[in-house]
């Protein structure tokens, strides 16, 4: 990070900008380019279980979809997708599937080295659980990249804890990042954790800071350079208080 | 990446903590000030919006602060954005931001003040490109010299924080809402909530957070010091606050123990002036290491903290 003189004010460049500046060209932009397709899977298979693709062809679906993502690097029409990559690839992921519904070549989207590690065994249960009734595919896949990003927050708190041996009180501290928290309940976790309320309540609010950080730094690595990421976190807010 | 981490979560609420806390107004919601035009919204506080206007009849641009929303009609908000046009009036600093006047409308009230056109800490420190450490101490002793003349003055600001800190275009640094300042002679701030702590809690001294102790100037330094702590590390500050020295191994050892003195939990421990303060830091003073005492420090002399 060490920057000095001219580019002092110059941005980061984020995943996605460093993806679409070589159209996913180059070591960098592949190993970018699969993190963030690891975020996305979830999303990509609810939205093809929501399209009635069955479980096992919404997989090859989707394992298909990012093989040839990375491998074919279908950028081109990335930039007419306001620079984001929820909706790039939501909109690719589409075209895909209706290629695929023509071709069926379920040799082809089965055969090839898997380029990105899901966990399919269980997407099943977690599609079951989640789906909601009368809820479009693409309502499906916009929420479930929401819920993937609060998940991702979460983890990376979570791992943060755990490099400290924190895990202990990040684990009691969880449930408290989610609101306005009675003195009561802070003077419980404060007393498991052999520290006053009042110290609770600080580790707990800068607990709450650091998700806040995390959520947006996530949402950034998905949008262009410099691009505000307050619209889209209002958009992945809309999309959880819809399905309340 | 394994599911299951929401279980027992609300998700919702969870979003809305990311989510800026103070969502755009209607663009018809924007008030009509009289002598002023109000071109476009600079930012949103905690009750109130930030607004640049051209003042008619004139070439000049300034920045408008207004109660919005709820707050309007809230006797406290508006008694605070009163008190803080009387403290920044008051004050006069090249690196405080001026007020031209206070304004009285049917619909609101608000502040006429200084347009600083540039950014606001907060913003510079989101770029994530890291700080020069003379940068750092530059921007530190501008803001010093701001509190400076706010303590002279028997005044704490009390929300020192990136985001009360704006940064011209031409790199001067200009502190700004002064809504929860308090005078020191007049004893405990009147202008609270009952049961609620005024300020950002990552950047509060203990004594401020626990809303029982006395609260004077050394609280800013703290305040202060984690605003510096920041600079350096690039750490938001949401965890026990670690020497910077361990982020930044070459940093010189007169700032580490300057920040880390700063830092301590008892008032008694940190410097007593911000001047202090900064000739610590210039490597004149007697930045003296304290991180013993200070408690604050639990990590100390352990290995580099593993960031995410």
């Amino acid at each position: 990070m060490e920057k000095t003189g001219s580019d002092k004010h110059a941005f980061q460049p984020t995943r996605w900008t460093l993806v679409l500046d070589v159209k996913g060209e180059g070591e960098d932009a592949e190993k970018a380019l699969e993190e963030l397709c690891e975020s996305y899977w979830f999303p990509l298979y609810a939205f093809a279980r929501g399209a009635n693709w069955n479980s096992a062809d919404a997989e090859d679906l989707v394992q298909g979809f990012f093989v040839k993502l990375v491998e074919k690097r279908m950028f081109e029409s990335a930039d007419q997708e306001k620079g984001k990559l929820r909706t790039f690839l939501l909109t690719a992921f589409r075209r895909y599937a209706k290629d695929e519904a023509v071709k069926l070549n379920a040799a082809k989207r089965g055969g090839k080295t898997e380029k990105i590690s899901f966990d399919y065994t269980e997407a099943e249960s977690w599609y079951s659980e989640e789906r909601v009734e009368g809820e479009s595919p693409e309502q499906l896949y916009d929420r479930q990249w929401a819920l993937t990003v609060i998940e991702k927050a979460l983890e990376s708190l979570e791992q943060h804890a755990e490099s400290r041996g924190k895990s202990k009180e990040f684990q009691l501290m969880k449930p408290l990042l989610m609101e306005e928290t009675g003195k009561e309940e802070f003077e419980k976790v404060g007393a498991a954790l052999g520290m006053t309320a009042n110290a609770a309540k600080i580790q707990i609010h800068r607990l709450r800071s650091r998700f806040r950080e995390t959520v947006r730094a996530e949402i950034r690595e998905t949008q262009l350079d410099g691009t505000d990421e307050d619209d889209e976190l209002r958009y992945l807010m809309a999309q959880l208080s819809r399905s309340a | 990446m394994k599911r299951g981490r929401l279980k027992g979560l609300n998700p919702q609420s969870l979003m809305r903590l990311a989510v800026d806390e103070n969502p755009p107004e209607d663009e018809d919601e924007i008030p009509e000030v009289p002598g002023y035009e109000i071109r476009s919204v600079l930012g949103r506080g905690a009750a109130g919006t930030v607004y640049e206007a051209r003042v008619k009849n004139g070439p000049g641009l300034v920045a408008i602060k207004l109660l919005t929303g709820e707050h309007i009609s809230d006797g406290l908000q508006r008694e605070r954005i009163a008190r803080e046009a009387q403290v920044m009036g008051s004050l006069s600093h090249p690196n405080v931001v001026k007020i031209y006047e206070f304004i009285d409308l049917k619909s609101t009230v608000g502040i006429v003040m200084e347009l600083v056109e540039g950014q606001t800490l907060r913003e510079r420190l989101r770029t994530g490109v890291e700080v020069e450490i003379d940068e750092a101490i530059r921007i530190t002793g501008e803001i010093a010299d701001a509190l400076g003349v706010v303590h002279e003055s028997g005044l704490t600001h009390r929300d020192l924080k990136p985001e009360n800190i704006l940064i011209n275009s031409e790199g001067k640094i200009k502190v700004t809402d002064f809504g929860i300042a308090f005078s020191e002679e007049s004893g405990a701030p009147r202008l609270t909530l009952t049961g609620m702590t005024l300020g950002t809690i990552g950047y509060m001294s203990p004594e401020q957070v626990d809303g029982i102790s006395v609260v004077d100037s050394r609280s800013d330094i703290y305040s202060l010091a984690v605003v510096l702590h920041e600079l350096i590390t690039g750490e938001f500050p949401n965890q026990i606050l670690e020497p910077p020295s361990l982020y930044r191994p070459g940093l010189a050892a007169h700032i580490n123990e300057a920040v880390v003195k700063a830092l301590s939990l008892s008032p008694s421990d940190r410097f007593a002036t911000v001047s202090e303060f900064i000739k610590a830091l210039g490597g004149t003073g007697d930045g003296e290491a304290n991180a013993k005492q200070s408690g604050l420090f639990k990590g100390f002399g352990r290995k580099k903290p593993s960031k995410n």
